[in-house]
């Protein structure tokens, strides 16, 4: 019994065992492929999805027929070369000849007392108060020498000009006489001025005068009076000690050479100027500037910082005069020194100076230009070649000019506008019906024109195909070589809006367009005011000037003969691991009255084919009745193999289109449209 | 894990003295279909490419509507006799896996849209139903004069749970794939997925059993309810639910030509029209209904007779609305279908042979069970409920197998 429990006991552990330890089956993912079809993409073309291009619009009639409009502007001329300013006005130099310098004034005073005390028993003979008898003192002064010391005007002045001045006031009670004065440089003893007054009276005042230009003064002068004598007073009178000899020196009218002083704040120069512009004959009262740069340049040598202020009372901006001042520094090896001002939006009158004698003018520019130095407080050294040398540069591109805008001839020479509306068609006939063309010529410009087409015509440059332009349907005559005179246009109460002059022209051009133009080519001569008085009252608005643009009906009825056309198509596909694209399947219903044959070359990325899809699908045109009207679509299903996309870089399509018959036009109305689906079938591994 | 392993195995091989007191542990593995073999299950589970003569071979077999079911359950119990009256505890790890799905869906899933151009696929009554939980039972069973009443209460530690249910589902595909038409009504539920630890906790639930067992004549009649219970799963569960009907023809595009690949990603990518949120929700267990008429044989090969029925109740979704309705769908949902069984026991010199012969079921046909029972101090029943498809190698449709070691204390 024990035995069989001790086999139980193994069993049960061998079964625990193997609950516990025994080896699992890893769960793994199953894979698995599968095929699914499904829809990618889908697009439904009518004529509107067709024509996406701008210029070309799309008119409809009552039965729902379509015809394209095209809308080109074929000329558009750019007159802003008439009344473009790009010029240098109002170039001066202004020299420092003209700087000011005040007035310098040093006075001395000698009072009786001070004499009285160096006489021997002077105070005790003279006591102050005292009423006596001044006896005659000759030679009471003499060789006595005064420092003078002008240190606060300036450190030293070579000068062009100036008066050295000696006023004498004798406040003493009695005459003197005799008075020898000298004033001499301190530095180098030169003598500045010397002066003699035989009596300076009590009382009274005496002045001297003598020039001093062509000398060099410093900051340090002696004053030796050589001498003075005291003369015999008129009986007893006062002495009082604080009655004194009053002497002023002073140096007046100065034009400095060169100096080293404290200059005071001055204006150095004042330009008033009219400048008058030149526009070629055209004779402008006023611009509105539409883009403007004004530039004064300056180069200043003077030693410090210099001032501007620059006036141009005719340049306003909303009434307000243009004026600015600017600090200019010192030029450095000669540069300039650049203001730039933006005149956007300004107008310029070009009147000249207001209330000027003569009234007003044309074609001129009114400025004022002011140079100042301003006082530092520092010794500055100043020469008399220092200047300042400006001139001022204007840029402005206008919006508008008012005045006669002269005689002048444009020529348009070979110009083309190119149109990719056929650009995708590489061959195939084209029968359309009935295409009208209206050329509309417009004057927006305040002057009379005359045009003169040499060239209107349509081109194909990779055909060498050129259809020209034939007779003007309203004249009766070619358009080629025929004037058309533009009448000048008019502005609205003086202003904006313009009213132009406008004229049509109309032509027939079913055969200029079957040849596929990418290119409409135009020649022509403008005569402005041709024969015409001059006026002031001319205008030009710089993007209203002259206009011609082209309008045409391209009524959709048409004779199609294997049109075919080409487009290329980048391509960039990466494609997923995780399917693999084995089929495409392309969905065709179409209800346009032509038929088709495609085909898709498939590019690498060194433009080598890879495959050709599609190749000689045709998909039938939709099911027409008699009236050749489409009534229901056809359904064409076109299928490719498959396909390595991973190389393909581009991929061209080829579109053979023709009518139905090619006897017979064909209509394309609005309700028209042609329908794609295009679906993959998919291989997919379903578990990866 | 291993540890409880160990300790069962101590319980069971130490000598411990009482009486009339049973412990024993239990596992069961079944896998059942309707249709499907179990070469469907296997690749399913362990990989391999699925080659086009496995996909006819399936497609084959497959009925119009498909049911799996899977269980894999391991159970310790212990049962103590207090007087007459039984206290038994019992705890339960429960894997439960229930599909059903059509014909239609499973060719889609296995060749795709391309075959059925022109055809409507439809994939109503799609159903996946996935759940893992513990139950910890505890039951008392009273028995008075000759009858016995039993009352269990289980509390459902939940793991995870996943339950999608397709409702209407079709897909028409037109000829090249000119477009699809799509028509789906899903919703859905799946807990926490951010942990998917066998033992995490996403939610509770609580379970009741109740069982009557009398003697009528010379019958013993026994009738049960059992786990009659729910789960409430956290709020960090995902709630899905889409119901849409449309058209799809591609992207529409200006220039067909100008194609490339964002075009076609854009095109076979699938784009989100499911929405989901976090939310807490409730789900039913597999409640099994049932009665059985056990008799004593008169032929003395065989010890009895037992004849029963079995049902399940289980719906796809939680409602709290009480109508008749609600109890036929639970039966209905719970793709089983009703269990007619007749076992018995018959005596052999080491061993208890105890053959079932069955009905129904997940299988939905007859059943061939058999099991043999060791009776020893340690007793241990070994048997399977699916002989005939151990029998048949070749397509097998179930497979079954369950062990059950007690001892008496």
């Amino acid at each position: 019994m024990l035995k069989y429990h001790k086999q139980f006991k193994l069993i049960y552990f061998l079964v625990l065992l193997s609950l516990t330890f025994s080896c699992k089956h890893e769960l793994e993912r199953p894979t698995w492929d599968i095929n699914l079809i499904v829809p990618i993409a889908n697009t439904q073309i009518n004529i509107n999805s067709i024509v996406k291009d701008s210029i070309i619009s799309i008119d409809e009639n009552d039965s729902g027929l379509i015809s394209l409009i095209y809308h080109e502007n074929i000329i558009d001329i750019n007159l802003d070369s008439i009344i473009n300013i790009n010029t240098i006005i109002g170039e001066k130099t202004e020299k420092l000849d003209s700087i000011y310098f005040k007035d310098i004034v040093i006075t001395d005073t000698a009072t009786i007392g001070e004499l009285i005390v160096q006489l021997p028993f002077g105070t005790i003979l003279f006591p102050n108060g005292s009423i006596n008898n001044i006896p005659d003192l000759p030679n009471v002064i003499s060789n006595d020498t005064t420092y003078i010391d002008a240190s606060e005007y300036f450190e030293t002045m070579t000068l062009h000009d100036g008066d050295l001045t000696i006023t004498i006031t004798n406040n003493f009670p009695t005459d003197i006489s005799n008075i020898s004065l000298t004033l001499i440089n301190q530095n180098n003893q030169n003598i500045i001025a010397s002066f003699t007054f035989p009596i300076v009276s009590s009382g009274t005042i005496e002045t001297q005068s003598i020039s001093i230009a062509g000398m060099t003064i410093d900051k340090n002068i002696i004053a030796i009076l050589n001498n003075m004598d005291v003369n015999e007073s008129n009986g007893p009178v006062t002495i009082n000690y604080e009655d004194a000899i009053l002497t002023k020196i002073k140096i007046e009218n100065i034009g400095i050479t060169q100096a080293t002083a404290y200059f005071p704040d001055q204006e150095l120069s004042q330009t008033l100027t009219e400048s008058k512009f030149n526009f070629n004959g055209a004779q402008i009262k006023e611009i509105g500037i539409k883009k403007g740069l004004v530039t004064i340049n300056i180069i200043s040598t003077l030693p410090d910082t210099g001032r501007i202020v620059y006036n141009i009372p005719s340049l306003t901006k909303n009434g307000i005069p243009f004026t600015t001042e600017n600090l200019v520094p010192p030029t450095i090896n000669g540069e300039m020194t650049k203001y730039e001002f933006n005149f956007d939006e300004y107008i310029l009158n070009l009147t000249g100076k207001e209330n000027r004698i003569g009234g007003d003018t044309i074609n001129t520019i009114y400025t004022e230009f002011f140079t100042y130095i301003d006082s530092t407080g520092e010794l500055i050294n100043i020469d008399q070649s220092d200047s300042l040398y400006f001139f001022t540069e204007f840029i402005v591109i206008p919006e508008y000019a008012i005045g006669f805008l002269g005689y002048d001839s444009l020529k348009i020479e070979n110009e083309y506008i190119e149109t990719n509306a056929f650009s995708n068609i590489i061959s195939g006939d084209l029968d359309l019906s009935n295409v009208d063309l209206t050329l509309s010529l417009h004057n927006f410009v305040g002057a009379e024109a005359k045009v003169i087409f040499n060239n209107l015509s349509s081109e194909n440059t990779i055909t060498n195909q050129t259809r020209l332009a034939g007779i003007d349907l309203n004249t009766g005559f070619n358009v080629i070589n025929s004037p058309y005179i533009l009448n000048t246009a008019t502005l609205s109460n003086g202003w904006l809006p313009i009213e132009p002059f406008n004229t049509t022209i109309s032509l027939e051009v079913s055969e200029l367009l079957e040849i596929f133009p990418n290119r409409i080519n135009t020649s022509a001569d403008i005569y402005l005011n041709h024969n015409i008085s001059p006026t002031l009252d001319g205008f030009l608005f710089t993007d209203f000037t002259f206009d011609v643009s082209l309008d045409m009906t391209i009524p959709l009825t048409f004779i199609a003969n294997k049109i075919i056309l080409r487009d290329t198509t980048d391509f960039n596909y990466n494609e997923d691991s995780s399917y693999e694209i084995e089929k495409l399947y392309l969905n065709i219903k179409n209800g346009y009255p032509l038929d088709a044959n495609i085909k898709l070359i498939l590019l690498d990325y060194n433009n080598n084919i890879l495959d050709t899809l599609f190749k000689n699908s045709n998909i039938s045109s939709g099911l027409i009745n008699d009236h050749y009207i489409v009534y229901e679509p056809s359904i064409t299903i076109l299928e490719s193999e498959k396909i390595d996309f991973n190389n393909i870089n581009k991929i061209i399509f080829y579109t053979e289109l023709s009518s139905t018959d090619i006897n017979d036009f064909v209509s394309i109305y609005s309700s028209y449209n042609i329908e794609f689906i295009l679906s993959a079938k998919l291989k997919l591994t379903i578990g990866e | 894990m291993r540890y409880f392993i160990l300790i069962i195995y101590l319980l069971f091989t130490i000598k411990i003295s009482g009486q009339n007191n049973k412990v024993g542990i239990t596992s069961e593995f079944n896998f059942e279909s309707n249709a499907l073999n179990l070469d469907f299950i296997n690749s399913l589970l362990y990989g391999g490419n699925i080659n086009e003569e496995t996909k006819v071979k399936w497609i084959n077999l497959s009925q119009e509507e498909n049911k799996i079911h899977t269980l894999f359950q391991n159970e310790f119990y212990f049962k103590r006799k207090i007087k007459n009256n039984n206290l038994g505890f019992k705890i339960s790890d429960v894997n439960t896996l229930d599909i059903s799905f059509s014909k239609d869906l499973l060719k889609l899933v296995l060749n795709g849209n391309f075959e059925y151009q022109n055809q409507t696929v439809i994939f109503n009554q799609t159903h996946i139903r996935a759940n893992r939980y513990q139950k910890y039972n505890l039951q008392y069973e009273l028995n008075l004069n000759q009858k016995s009443f039993l009352l269990g209460l289980s509390y459902l530690k939940g793991n995870h749970n996943i339950n999608l249910n397709i409702y209407e589902g079709s897909l028409y595909t037109a000829d090249y794939g000119e477009y699809i038409d799509i028509n789906y009504n899903i919703n859905g539920f799946i807990t926490d997925t951010s942990n998917i630890s066998l033992f995490k906790i996403n939610g509770n639930g609580l379970a009741v059993d109740l069982a009557l067992q009398f003697d009528y004549k010379e019958y013993e009649i026994n009738l049960y309810l059992e786990d009659l219970g729910f789960i409430k799963w956290n709020k960090n569960s995902i709630s899905l639910a889409a119901d849409s009907t449309f058209i799809y023809n591609g992207i529409n595009v200006d220039n067909i030509f100008n194609y490339n690949d964002s075009i076609f990603n854009n095109s076979i990518t699938n784009e989100n029209y499911i929405n989901n949120q976090k939310e807490s929700y409730i789900s039913n267990i597999a409640t099994n209904i049932g009665f059985s008429v056990k008799g004593e044989s008169r032929n003395t090969n065989f010890n009895y007779f037992i004849f029963g029925l079995n049902s399940k109740w289980q719906p796809y979704t939680y409602k709290r609305e009480k109508s008749l309705k609600i109890i036929t769908d639970g039966f209905k949902q719970s793709n089983y279908k009703t269990l007619l069984y007749i076992s018995s026991e018959i005596n052999n010199k080491y061993c208890k042979i105890l053959p079932q012969i069955s009905y129904g079921g997940y299988s939905e046909d007859l059943n061939l069970g058999l099991a043999i029972k060791i009776e020893s101090k340690i007793s241990l029943i070994l048997g399977t409920k699916h002989l005939e498809d151990f029998l048949n190698k070749d397509d097998r449709k179930s497979i079954s197998l369950f062990i059950n070691i007690f001892k008496i204390l």
